[in-house]
């Protein structure tokens, strides 16, 4: 590693932050590296589709790229704005897709890495994936925030606008209803030890 | 120790659900984007987010739904109070409303408007007899005084009984 590599990565956030501000796009590839997985997994959870998903997240780090000269270091951090912001585009386009009857229409086929990686528990992973996309909007952002992104029940109600209760009260449906699904699609421990072996 | 929240069977086929890496490329599709100048609409959603941390600028719907239905809640309790104080005009009876005005005796309370009792009627209607006037007959001293007094009726009366 080049002295050069270890100076970049020792930035910290709030310096690229000011350089993005300052419209250099090496920093925004720089934020990308760090952080742009965040979006990228909410936004497949989320929405079930990667390619979708994908366009999720460039968007999120587009947005930062947008607002970079009105940021305030010393905040949440970056990789909370862009949890914020890549929920709520979610969301919309869940809310747009709705409205629009998008939603009905045939599903891409997955291309993600993992799921030729795993074929053996394909059953599995699609068995929860369909139980994650027929919660509601808003119980799956819940779920996807607090068990895969192991967020605090906190943030996650200030992502979704919501009071603390409130939110846990959403959480707590979700956690039925995900419940409900899973043993209803009857996964079997045999099931799992396949996917986890 | 925390509790699980869900049994280890249904934990383990929810974190089979795993997301790959970033696909490969990404931030060169993400700069490539960039430097076509394919930026997503100005939102001011976002802005405030980044500006004040605050998650969304527009609220809920049910926020929403709540905040209308506060308001003409509020609405209506501030009209009712008001005419039952009077500030309207006559003051109007509103239950418990006036009840709460005449407690703090800020103003005064409005009184229910009672049903017009009803007038019994006698079953028959009986001729009013005239009181009889008597004349009385006086003589002596007395006569001259009442004269001063009574009703010309009354005196040729008194000279018809002298007589």
């Amino acid at each position: 590693m080049t002295a050069a590599q270890v100076a970049e990565l020792s930035e910290s956030d709030d310096a690229l932050m000011a350089q993005l501000a300052a419209r250099d796009p090496k920093a925004l590839r720089l934020l990308s590296d760090r952080h742009a997985a965040v979006p990228w997994r909410i936004a497949c959870r989320m929405l079930g589709d990667p390619i979708e998903a994908e366009d999720v997240a460039q968007e999120a780090m587009l947005r930062l790229w947008q607002y970079a000269d009105r940021w305030q270091a010393g905040g949440s951090g970056v990789a909370a704005w862009l949890t914020r912001v890549t929920t709520n585009l979610c969301l919309d386009r869940l809310r747009r897709k709705r409205f629009t009857g998008e939603g009905d229409a045939p599903e891409r086929a997955d291309d993600a890495p993992l799921a030729d990686a795993e074929i053996e528990g394909g059953e599995v992973r699609d068995a929860v994936k369909h139980c994650i996309e027929a919660l509601p909007d808003r119980q799956r952002a819940a779920i996807v925030l607090t068990y895969y992104e192991e967020r605090q029940n906190q943030m996650a109600a200030e992502v979704l606008a919501m009071q603390l209760k409130a939110f846990e009260s959403l959480l707590f449906r979700a956690r039925a209803s995900l419940l409900g699904c899973v043993e209803r699609n009857g996964i079997s421990a045999g099931d799992i030890s396949k996917v986890t072996s | 120790m925390n509790q699980p929240i869900f049994p280890s069977t249904v934990e383990m086929a929810l974190n089979s659900y795993k997301i790959g890496p970033l696909p490969d490329g990404f931030a060169d599709r993400l700069l490539a984007r960039l430097a076509a100048g394919n930026l997503p609409e100005v939102s001011e959603m976002a802005a405030a987010q980044l500006v004040t941390g605050k998650s969304r600028a527009v609220s809920s719907p049910w926020r929403r739904s709540g905040r209308i239905l506060g308001s003409t809640a509020l609405f209506g309790l501030v009209t009712a109070a008001a005419a039952a104080s009077g500030i309207l005009g006559d003051p109007v009876y509103v239950p418990m409303i006036s009840e709460a005005l005449g407690k703090t005796q800020i103003t005064q309370p409005a009184k229910a408007e009672k049903p017009p009792e009803k007038i019994a009627l006698p079953k028959k209607a009986l001729p009013v007899a005239a009181p009889e006037e008597k004349a009385a007959v006086v003589t002596g001293k007395d006569a001259v005084k009442l004269n001063s007094v009574r009703s010309p009726l009354l005196n040729d009366a008194f000279w018809f009984v002298r007589k």
